[in-house]
């Protein structure tokens, strides 16, 4: 009885873990999405309205979810200190201390701290095809991303189901 | 007399980092401070008490440009980040102007390579020189004036005549807050300002920074001459105050204020009547004998001094 217990067991486990590596993937495919949304939305409220950074940045915290919203919120906060920082180098460190419980990678915040150089500073329309360019590399980003769910998502599952199956016969 | 508080937080945190510091062991006092001078790989210049100084790196103040601190490509980039609230993107058309505006009134004005699109400036890029004037409000700087300006009778069309820098925005601004709060038993005045470079009342997101009265709207950042038929449109101005008026359009619509019944307080360039009756521009207002005093300032020692004031017909009054 408490062998069968115990199989039950790591066989939930090694399929949970599966599953939540699955999951990571999509979460990770949709924070991409995210992140091209707000990009979207910037460049409206710069090519419209021309409004300034920080102002846009507070009004499109209200329409995004966690964590987005509160670290456009608090990069709108650090740039009204004005503390002498540049814009570049504000917004990597706000990148790198607003955004780690997200599933980006490395290079996707390598390449949104890029965007930070050439924000800001410009004209209107550097500006708007900057923006624009980021949003090329984001979709490519995205693409590859979704590809990657169609062909791991089903293996980490099964990989996780075979993992437990394979480890119960192991210790039984 | 006396002048209003200048925040000079706000003021230094609009510079490079190391310009802060230089500025800040200068440990200067702003209400002295007229203006400060950065100029791509030249030394830090600053105005103070009317006379010039250069800045060296430890902020002591000299005569000499020697040993003063060398400003950098670096440092004038950084400084119209800051300007710009790293937005400058949103000052494109206050950059074709060629000057921004701080909270407090006070005037950036932008000097460096134009852009051009079919002979007209675009922007302003690679920009190298940097002017920060500081806005000074000199609280009763037109106590001695106003008897003349403005008695029982009611305001007098009025037109400042001044060399640049002798305050005559300063002079415009006291007789605008004075003429709209009122003044002893005098009655108050609604008062339009059109202050298409936001130097009268320094407004900052519409909001005047400068005292300038009660009974005071103003219209922002809009060109005069529109502004004025806006003003006398939708708000109903007894008098109506504008600053440096020189185009055919202002004239125009001085002309139909002047025919709405507003009273009008204007300033121009220029160091004597005289100067002013030699620009076609003036020909018709002065012919028709439009305005009533006429105050030529000079410049003093302090803001506002007036060298004569003048009835309309060019009589000296004082």
């Amino acid at each position: 009885m408490l062998k069968i217990m115990g199989a039950l067991m790591i066989l939930a486990s090694a399929t949970g873990i599966g599953v939540s590596c699955s999951m990571d993937l999509k979460k990770y495919c949709m924070e991409l999405r995210l992140l091209k949304q707000l990009l979207y939305m910037l460049r409206g409220e710069i090519k419209y309205t021309k409004t300034p950074l920080a102002e846009a940045f507070e009004r499109i915290a209200v329409r995004l979810p966690e964590p987005f919203s509160t670290f456009l919120r608090q990069t709108a906060q650090e740039m009204e200190n004005l503390d002498g920082r540049t814009f570049g180098e504000l917004w990597r460190e706000q990148i790198r201390t607003g955004l780690p419980g997200t599933h980006l990678k490395k290079d996707d915040k390598e390449q949104l701290g890029a965007l930070g150089e050439v924000l800001g500073y410009l004209d209107l329309e550097m500006q708007v095809s900057s923006i624009e360019l980021y949003l090329e590399q984001l979709e490519i980003s995205i693409r590859s991303a979704q590809d990657a769910i169609t062909a791991k998502q089903k293996l980490y599952q099964s990989l996780g189901v075979a993992g437990g199956i394979f480890l119960v016969i192991l210790l039984v | 007399m006396k002048d209003k508080e200048i925040d000079e937080n706000e003021i230094i945190r609009i510079f490079s980092l190391h310009i802060r510091e230089i500025l800040n062991r200068a440990d200067l006092d702003f209400a002295r401070l007229q203006e400060i001078r950065l100029r791509a790989l030249a030394p830090l210049m600053i105005r103070y008490d009317g006379e010039e100084f250069f800045l060296n790196e430890s902020g002591e103040r000299q005569k000499s440009p020697r040993g003063a601190w060398q400003v950098t490509e670096k440092e004038i980039r950084e400084t119209m980040e800051f300007v710009g609230k790293y937005s400058l993107y949103a000052y494109e058309d206050e950059l074709k102007q060629g000057y921004l505006t701080l909270r407090g009134g006070h005037r950036i004005g932008i000097a460096g390579k134009v852009v051009l699109n079919q002979d007209k400036v675009r922007s302003i890029r690679y920009i190298s020189c940097l002017n920060i004037r500081l806005s000074h409000q000199v609280l009763g700087c037109a106590d001695s004036v106003l008897p003349w300006v403005y008695d029982e009778t009611g305001v007098r069309h009025t037109l400042i005549i001044s060399p640049p820098r002798c305050g005559k925005t300063t002079l415009l601004r006291d007789l605008v807050r004075q003429i709209s709060n009122g003044k002893g038993k005098l009655p108050g005045y609604t008062v339009g300002v059109v202050d298409e470079r936001s130097e009268i009342c320094g407004c900052y997101l519409g909001v005047p920074s400068n005292d300038v009265g009660i009974r005071t709207d103003v219209m922002d950042g809009c060109p005069k001459a529109e502004g004025m038929m806006m003003m006398v449109r939708s708000m109903a101005p007894e008098v109506i105050a504008v600053d440096e008026i020189g185009k055919y359009e202002d004239i125009h619509a001085i002309e139909t204020a002047l025919f709405c019944g507003c009273r009008l307080i204007a300033t121009v360039h220029g160091s004597s009547l005289e100067d002013i009756h030699s620009k076609p521009l003036f020909q018709r207002l002065m012919e028709e004998q439009v305005f009533e005093r006429y105050l030529i300032l000079y410049n003093g020692e302090r803001t506002g001094m007036i060298r004569k004031i003048l009835d309309g017909k060019g009589r000296e009054l004082c």
